[in-house]
């Protein structure tokens, strides 16, 4: 298990190399770093000191290597546009993201997993046909058609949502958070909803096909020929086992959700890294679009370590082999 | 005992219905071992599922009567279907490397199922499941209760499949192919514990084979079926020595794996492979998934 967990981090720790890289290569060779920075009235002697000071004339190697460093001392440069520090901005950007990633993800388990269970247990009733056809329609939509309908219908029409921004939130040391008022969750509800839709359908769809599989499995006919009562054969039995590749699956979905919820942050002006990176792109702010993209890469890889462990957590199969 | 008479088995399809089993008739004694022996195919699944209320469906009972001492089992509820599974009739299956919750220990499995069907705490349970593991001639039950399955040889898992059979005190247990999935070695001894099983607590087996050797081993009665079809029926010394028998012409291939000679790849180790779902088969999964989004 150990050597497991290892392989994990060695693997992490090459994917977060090759992002960072990726990101270098944007800040270095998508324009002219020096030009961005200066005005048109510095002399060009300044600039190549400038650039000189800069260590824009080094080998590429120890450019690299000196990126690199720089972000793990948690030193990500200046922004172009703002002249502020990007670590600053991004870090102010992530809470709203992540609560909104978060929430999506809430309401995409519990609705996603209990009707696939009952989908899977009701294959030909009239209720699991109604639900098939919904996920379909909620899956061929694109999110930010869904966005625009929900502010048209609950925003627009009822006028019983806000459609925009994040409401009220309440600073907890650096961190805000919508979860402590009222008006912050109902800002919240709209974009939520947006986000979770397609990790929803996509949640029900798949507790459906590994329940049923799993419903067809050997150990759930022997359980039945036992007489073990129905609820536990559909709870704690087929359950349990489906969740083991829903789980995985599940957990590398959750960090798309966060990465791409560019399209629902953008449809409802949701003040999230997704709308930063938006901005960034329109200014070409190269250093922000950069460390935008390693932070994303080091969520997914964190959301990959923490899918492993629980994949472990669950399966005894994965534990170490100890004889008995 | 147990008395199947005239039981026909249908599937209803596409292009007309199919009978699996037609007018079959067998009973068996308390404590006798019934050997049900025939080709691939032959229906003898089918007539284990349809004893224990367990057909697939479309597959449905089209006639004859099922009776489990006074009780008519084709009138039963499904309710009260589910509560005589296990308490009366239990089953075995042919693959113990498949037939085990992978996330649950033995002792969970064991006590869950007493407990399913007799109010007792789960300290005498798990007592009564320690005794019947070393009754079945599993070593040092009281700390290898807790493992799980795949913690298990084949052969030591058959004998946990065999006391989650029993623990609930059956009066009848359908053993579908028990030991084809097995090696050589080790299903001799699992034949055997059967035949002590029948003897000491007066169990009667519905043993379902399309391996000779097994009938001829540990069977007292047999019913040779062919088509859906009972060939020939009676003591299993009878029936084996009577020259004109198609038991000959029974080929032995079945898909059955192999005996240990076909090396260290083949057989349960592959089944276990294929069952243990490996986490690169998720990702190959979520490679498709990501496709259809
Ligand atoms: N769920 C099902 N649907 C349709 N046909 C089935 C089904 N189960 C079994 N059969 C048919 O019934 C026949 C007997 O199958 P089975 O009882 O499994 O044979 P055996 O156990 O003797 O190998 C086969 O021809 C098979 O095609
Ligand atoms: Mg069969």
């Amino acid at each position: 298990m150990a050597y497991f967990i290892l392989k994990r981090l060695v693997q992490s720790v090459f994917v977060m190399l090759a992002v960072a890289f990726l990101a270098f290569s944007l800040f270095r060779f998508v324009g002219d770093p020096i030009s961005q920075m200066t005005g048109v009235e510095t002399s060009v002697q300044d600039q190549d000191r400038l650039r000189e000071e800069l260590g824009l004339n080094d080998p590429f190697v120890v450019q690299f290597y000196r990126f690199t460093t720089d972000m793990l001392r948690g030193d990500f440069g200046f922004s172009y546009r703002t002249r502020q520090p990007v670590g600053d901005m991004i870090a102010s950007r992530i809470p709203a993201t992540l609560e909104l990633g978060i929430v999506a993800l809430l309401i995409s388990l519990i609705v996603g997993i209990p009707s696939g269970v009952y989908t899977a247990l009701r294959p030909r009733g009239i209720a699991t046909q109604a639900i098939l056809m919904t996920t379909l329609v909620g899956v061929s939509i694109p999110t930010f058609v869904i966005g625009i309908a929900l502010i048209f219908l609950f925003g627009v029409q009822l006028g019983w949502l806000p459609t925009f921004g994040r409401g009220g939130t309440v600073d907890l040391g650096g961190w805000t958070t919508s979860f402590l008022t009222v008006d912050g969750w109902r800002a919240l509800i709209l974009p939520a909803i947006t986000l979770g839709v397609y990790q929803l359908t996509l949640t029900m769809r798949l507790v459906r096909a590994e329940m049923m599989e799993v419903m067809r499995s050997d150990y759930i006919r022997f359980a039945t020929a036992r007489g073990i009562p129905y609820r536990s054969l559909h709870y704690r039995h087929a359950l349990a086992n489906t969740m083991v590749p829903v789980i995985t699956i599940i957990g590398l979905q959750f960090g798309g959700v966060i990465a791409f919820s560019i399209v629902t942050e953008s449809v409802f002006q949701w003040p999230g890294m997704g709308l930063l990176f938006l901005e960034s792109i329109r200014f070409v702010d190269i250093p922000v679009m950069g460390v935008y993209l390693v932070v994303i890469a080091f969520f997914f890889v964190l959301v990959n370590m923490a899918v492993d462990l629980l994949y472990l957590a669950i399966d005894p199969r994965l534990r170490v082999k100890e004889a008995a | 005992m147990l008395t199947v008479e005239n039981l026909t088995v249908q599937f209803p399809g596409r292009h007309g219905t199919f009978t699996a089993v037609e007018d079959v008739s067998l009973s068996i004694a308390p404590g006798e071992i019934h050997g049900l022996v025939g080709e691939s195919g032959a229906g003898k699944s089918t007539i284990g599922a349809a004893i224990i209320g367990l057909l697939q469906p479309p597959g449905f009972v089209a006639g004859g009567t099922l009776h489990l001492g006074d009780t008519d089992l084709r009138s039963l509820t499904p309710t009260q279907a589910h509560a005589m599974r296990g308490a009366r009739i239990s089953m075995i299956f042919q693959d113990p490397q498949t037939s085990l919750n992978p996330l649950m220990t033995i002792d969970d499995q064991l006590i869950e199922t007493i407990q399913a069907h007799e109010n007792v705490s789960s300290s005498e349970a798990r007592t009564r499941a320690v005794d019947l593991l070393e009754e079945i001639g599993i070593e040092n039950a009281a700390k290898r209760i807790k493992a799980y399955p795949h913690q298990f040889s084949g052969g030591m898992r058959q004998r946990v499949v065999i006391a989650l059979a029993l623990c609930t005190n059956p009066e009848l247990i359908i053993a579908d192919e028990p030991t084809t999935a097995l090696d050589v070695a080790v299903q001799s001894q699992v034949l055997d514990l059967i035949r002590r099983l029948a003897q000491t607590r007066d169990i009667g087996f519905l043993l379902i084979t399309h391996d000779i050797g097994v009938i001829a081993q540990i069977t007292d009665n047999v019913t040779v079926l062919r088509g859906g079809k009972v060939m020939e029926t009676g003591p299993t010394d009878k029936v084996l020595k009577a020259p004109e028998h198609p038991l000959h012409a029974i080929p032995d291939g079945c898909g059955a794996p192999a005996g240990p000679q076909a090396g260290p790849l083949s057989g349960p180790r592959q089944r276990q492979a294929r069952h243990c779902r490996p986490r690169r088969e998720i990702r190959r999964r979520c490679r498709g998934l990501a496709a259809w989004r």
